[in-house]
C-alpha cells in the first residue's frame, strides 16, 4: 500500500521529492493531475497558482478565503475545499479524502504573485503523517508507507527500530 | 483533516486513474529529461508537455496554456512547469 514519489532534478536546485496524484474537487466537478512537492515545512496540502490555472479552476466558484498561511517571507490567503487525492504506484491504490484542502487565493501584490507563481503545490504534514517516510535521493526513491493495510484500518503508529551501527 | 478511504469501497475508476497517472509519469520524466535543453533555449519560460511531446513553451503561463488549449490539449492532464534560469527558492518569497 505504498505511496510512491520521485526526486525531481530542477537543474539549479537540490533534488526535491514529488508525488503525483489525480486531484478531484467533487463540489466543483473539477479534476486533473498534480505533481505535489513533499514539503515537511507545510502544515497542510494546498494548490498553488499554476496548478489552479492548469486545472481550469475558477476562483469565483469558491467560498471566500478563510485561512491564512504564513511563511518566512509573508502571508497567503487560502480558500478551503474538500478534495480527493488518488495515488497509484504499481499495484497499490490509495484514496485520501482531505477535508481542508487549501486553494491559494488570488494574489493582488504583483511582486508576490510573480515570486509564488512557479512554486509547486505542497503536500504538507497532514498528508505525510499518514505513514512512515522512506527517502533515498541517491536512488531517486521516495515513498510513504502508510500505517494502514487493507484500506483504512490503522495497524500501528510505532516506528520501526532503527538498527544501531556496529562498533 | 483527512481520511484514507478503502480503495475497494468506492466507485472510482481505478483503471482510468492508473492510465492517467502512468501518462503523467511519462510526461513529467520527459519534461525532467529535457529541462536543461529547453531552459538553455527558452530561459524563464513555461513549458507544457503532453503525451511526451512539448506542446507549448511561452514566457507567461497564460500564453502557454492558451497555446496548448488551442491545440486541443487538456491542460488538467498535462505536465506544466516553469523553466527558471535562477535558483527558485521553494520556501521564501520576496515582498
Amino acid at each position: 500500500m505504498n505511496i510512491e514519489g520521485w526526486y525531481k532534478d530542477r537543474g539549479n536546485a537540490p533534488l526535491a521529492p514529488f508525488v503525483r496524484a489525480v486531484v478531484k474537487l467533487p463540489r466543483l466537478n473539477i479534476w486533473g493531475n498534480v505533481d505535489f512537492l513533499l514539503d515537511s515545512g507545510a502544515d497542510s496540502c494546498s494548490l498553488h497558482p499554476y496548478d489552479i490555472r492548469s486545472l481550469g479552476l475558477d476562483r469565483s466558484t469558491l467560498e471566500p478565503p478563510s485561512v491564512t498561511g504564513r511563511g518566512i517571507g509573508g502571508e497567503l490567503q487560502y480558500h478551503i475545499e474538500e478534495a480527493e487525492l488518488y495515488f497509484v504506484g504499481g499495484n497499490d491504490r490509495t484514496l485520501w479524502r482531505c477535508d481542508e484542502f487549501r486553494i491559494c487565493a488570488e494574489i493582488t501584490d504583483p511582486a508576490v504573485a510573480d515570486a509564488v507563481e512557479g512554486i509547486p503545490s505542497p503536500l504538507g504534514r497532514n498528508f505525510q503523517n499518514l505513514g512512515l517516510t522512506v527517502a533515498n535521493p541517491d536512488k531517486g526513491q521516495y515513498a510513504i508507507l502508510p500505517y494502514w493495510i487493507n484500506g483504512y484500518e490503522i495497524l500501528s503508529r510505532e516506528p520501526p527500530a532503527i538498527p544501531r551501527r556496529q562498533r | 483533516m483527512g481520511t484514507v478511504i478503502d480503495p475497494l469501497s468506492n466507485d472510482a475508476d481505478w483503471a482510468l486513474i492508473a492510465d492517467i497517472l502512468d501518462q503523467f509519469k511519462r510526461d513529467t520524466f520527459y519534461l525532467n529529461n529535457h529541462r536543461g535543453e529547453w531552459m538553455g533555449e527558452h530561459p524563464d519560460h513555461w513549458a507544457i508537455v503532453f503525451k511526451e511531446e512539448l506542446v507549448s513553451i511561452s514566457p507567461t503561463l497564460e500564453e502557454a496554456i492558451c497555446a496548448a488549449e488551442g491545440k486541443g490539449i487538456p491542460c488538467n492532464l498535462a505536465a506544466v512547469e516553469y523553466l527558471s534560469s535562477k535558483p527558485h527558492d521553494l520556501i521564501l518569497w520576496r515582498r
